[in-house]
């Protein structure tokens, strides 16, 4: 073959590999397959399930703790939820109970701080779920329960 | 003219286009699935859906349970002399839905002691779904009271009505006082 005629075969031989490359990138991976894929590994029903339990198992105690405005018992029912997290509180009526007297802080912006710096507060990093459910008292009166877990 | 001095450049152009399309349509198919896929996402909010449902239906649950130990007591204290027609299960379960009306005048009574609260709605919506779960609440339980029993009361006396939760979530015997009317055989 001379030189002349191979010059346009080189062409349209290396344009068709670059269209089969583009092809098979097009179907495989863009009409084909997802292309980003995230695993949750934090199931969020998990409050809501254990929430919805620990209410119908400490129900009673529940409601005298609330009449009485004591909640020491209640709260040493609370502290068998140890496996929640890190930091777990339950607020009743805005009576707060935590595990190990862990302060539940409100999620903030970083404002630019770094994990780097000094004074970076680590508590923003921190994932927070929160779960609530509302149960009627003895006179039809409603009262509120919020869950609220902390993972670092 | 040469034909392959045309068709080289003209073959050229042609692909040129195609590849330019192709990278075109490459790239828009790629933001539209670089949306974040979450693995579970749908049916977690199926889950949380069903859950909230769940929390709703505990709420009635104890309401009525609340309200029928309300009303027990209720019935006792309110039971007039009787006569051998008197409908104790009407007596109660006019009681009970007057209390159960207290907290929502939607909820109705039937006769056989179902109370039904409706049904209520739950949505989930995110960019993959839109779908909406209905449940009908519908309570029912086994009365406290033995209606059998009273009705085979023939004598004056007290008698024991039940076993309810007082105000103090205590356990407390509930006794009433049955007066039977007689009429007169002559």
């Amino acid at each position: 073959m001379n030189k002349k005629a191979e010059s346009p075969i080189t062409i349209i031989s290396s344009v068709l590999v670059l269209i089969v490359v583009f092809m098979v990138y097009y179907f495989f991976f863009i009409l084909q397959g997802a292309n980003q894929i995230e695993l949750n590994e934090q199931v969020e029903q998990r409050g809501d399930i254990v929430l919805i339990n620990f209410v119908k198992l400490n129900y009673n105690l529940i409601l005298s703790s609330e009449k009485s405005g004591d909640y020491s018992d209640l709260e040493n029912e609370f502290g068998k939820l140890y496996y929640l997290g890190d930091c777990v509180n339950l607020e009743i009526n805005q009576e707060i109970l935590r595990k190990d007297g862990c302060m539940f802080e409100e999620s903030y912006a970083v404002r630019g701080e770094t994990p780097r710096s000094t004074n970076f507060n680590w508590d923003v990093l921190a994932d927070r779920n929160s779960f609530q459910i509302q149960i009627p008292g003895y006179n039809n009166q409603i009262i509120s329960i919020i869950l609220k877990i902390k993972n670092e | 003219m040469n034909k392959k001095a045309i068709a080289t450049p003209l073959f050229v152009i042609f692909i040129i286009i195609i590849l330019s399309t192709s990278i075109f349509l490459i790239k828009s198919n790629e933001k539209k699935d670089m949306v974040k896929f979450s693995i579970g996402e749908t049916q977690s909010e199926i889950i949380s859906a069903y859950l909230q449902s769940e929390k709703d239906n505990l709420f009635y649950e104890k309401l009525v349970e609340f309200n029928e130990y309300r009303s027990v007591k209720e019935f006792a204290e309110t039971l007039p002399e009787i006569d051998g027609s008197f409908d104790f299960r009407g007596h109660f379960r006019e009681i009970l839905e007057n209390n159960l009306k207290e907290y929502s005048p939607s909820i109705t009574l039937g006769d056989n002691l179902m109370i039904n609260f409706g049904k209520k709605k739950y949505y989930i919506q995110n960019q993959m779904l839109k779908l909406t779960y209905e449940r009908e609440f519908i309570i029912a339980k086994q009365p406290i009271i033995d209606f059998s029993l009273l009705e085979g009361i023939k004598e004056n006396g007290e008698y024991r009505i039940g076993q309810i939760l007082n105000e103090d979530l205590e356990d407390e015997d509930i006794y009433t006082d049955i007066r039977i009317k007689y009429k007169p055989i002559f």
